[in-house]
């Protein structure tokens, strides 16, 4: 394989031409031979594929919820779409199979410019709601009070839709606490993420997994 | 050109080739029959007597015999239906590949089709877990309910449900446009009136939202 800088046609030129194939991977033009033959796939290819089919499909999930901007603004190494670092981020949450089985894994949105506050954590209120607590010992560059905390909920294996329980947030960075209770017909959904993003939506922290709402968990 | 010969009772060679001037050449000439098969052309000596009659080429041809005017029957879903099918297949030899199996011929040549095992798509998409199918004899029609799914292993809230109802005295065939996965309102399609709700079979399958990747078919009984 290798690598085009420019061609005749300004930067436009893709697809099979003859016995070559023109690509663009990472945001550098590839060129390559096309193979005569196929040795039959094996079974990590094959396993990697089923797992590649399935963090399409989840990446189109995030997106639906609202988070694909994250992961547009998100850190990456240059050349990278947002896609490309959500597959990267994720692809070890699945499994060979195509399931999301390491929940624990995956990853919602990527630091953007703020930090999760100090000592997140989860606890069941005694009836039958949560409640998240932090403190804000630590004044993290970008920060403010009024950073929202957005709490996404999933249920996993073979289920990939992600829901907010506030696309807004569901509490600010200042109040150092936040209640919530699982809406009606959301008892499957019981794996809780958690992240920051500004007032603006223009920052956010990276997400973190606090674990299955069937007991608390702290961090 | 590869050559691949085998020896029996009766011997024959066959070969692939590829030449440019004689791109998709069909039909004999001369002391060769030349034919195409999964893409590729292949040559062979020509037979000047066919006498293979054995009781399971016999059965074989009788499947095929089958086989055939179901693809008629039911050539917009099989269009439909094979989207990842290999480029080397049509749309009826994936059916035809995949449903050999499922037709059952006797010593006297009579065959059966096994149409609750029948496959009419096949492909990637995860089909639904429980879909449930009323007949209405008296409105002549059809209700279709199914519960709502989201994003998922080998699935997408945009993917399109569809139906197959086949008519098997008549071997006729309509395909309907359901809703999406995601929707779970019942929907009802009309039977023309000259079916006999009695001898219908049902078919239900996913396609993507762009029509190129498919779900396996699922036969579902009327209730």
């Amino acid at each position: 394989m290798g690598y085009v800088k420019g061609d005749a046609l300004g930067g436009r030129l893709r697809g099979k031409m003859g016995n070559y194939v023109l690509y663009e991977r990472l945001g550098r033009l590839c060129m390559r031979r096309r193979p005569e033959d196929f040795v039959p796939m094996g079974k990590g290819q094959a396993e990697q594929r089923e797992r590649m089919r399935s963090v399409n499909i989840f990446y189109k999930a995030v997106r639906a919820a609202g988070l694909a901007e994250h992961w547009k603004r998100g850190r990456k190494p240059p050349g990278w779409s947002g896609f490309n670092a959500f597959v990267a981020a994720n692809l070890p949450a699945f499994s060979g199979q195509g399931y999301l089985e390491g929940v624990d894994k995956a990853v919602l949105a990527p630091e953007a410019g703020l930090q999760l506050p100090d000592n997140l954590r989860l606890r069941g209120d005694g009836g039958g709601g949560w409640v998240l607590e932090w403190e804000n010992a630590t004044g993290y560059p970008g920060q403010s009070d009024t950073d929202r905390l957005v709490a996404a909920l999933m249920q996993g294996g073979k289920h990939f839709d992600v829901r907010l329980l506030a696309p807004d947030g569901i509490a600010a960075r200042g109040e150092g606490r936040a209640e919530f209770r699982l809406p009606e017909g959301w008892e499957d959904y019981r794996h809780l993420y958690c992240f920051m993003k500004s007032e603006d939506g223009e920052r956010a922290s990276a997400s973190r997994y606090l674990g299955r709402l069937d007991g608390a968990a702290s961090f | 050109m590869k050559e691949k010969c085998k020896i029996e009772e009766q011997s024959y060679c066959f070969a692939i080739f590829k030449m440019p001037f004689m791109h998709r050449l069909t039909q004999s000439m001369a002391e060769n029959t030349y034919y195409r098969s999964r893409g590729k052309n292949i040559v062979k000596v020509k037979i000047d007597t066919n006498n293979s009659r054995t009781l399971k080429q016999q059965q074989q041809r009788a499947k095929m015999r089958t086989l055939i005017p179901l693809c008629k029957a039911l050539n917009t879903p099989i269009h439909a239906g094979f989207p990842e099918r290999s480029t080397d297949f049509s749309a009826w030899n994936a059916f035809v590949s995949l449903n050999v199996g499922h037709v059952s011929v006797t010593e006297d040549l009579e065959a059966t089709v096994d149409y609750e095992n029948l496959l009419v798509a096949e492909g990637s998409l995860e089909m639904l877990e429980d879909i449930t199918v009323t007949a209405d004899a008296e409105m002549h029609s059809l209700l279709f309910s199914h519960a709502a799914e989201d994003y998922g292993y080998g699935s997408e809230p945009t993917d399109v449900l569809h139906a197959v109802v086949l008519e098997k005295g008549l071997m006729r065939s309509r395909m309907f446009t359901l809703n999406t996965r995601s929707e779970s309102e019942p929907v009802s399609v009309e039977i023309p009136e000259k079916w006999d709700m009695e001898n219908l079979e049902v078919y239900v399958f996913f396609l993507s939202e762009d029509g190129r990747k498919a779900s396996d078919s699922r036969h579902v009984t009327l209730a």
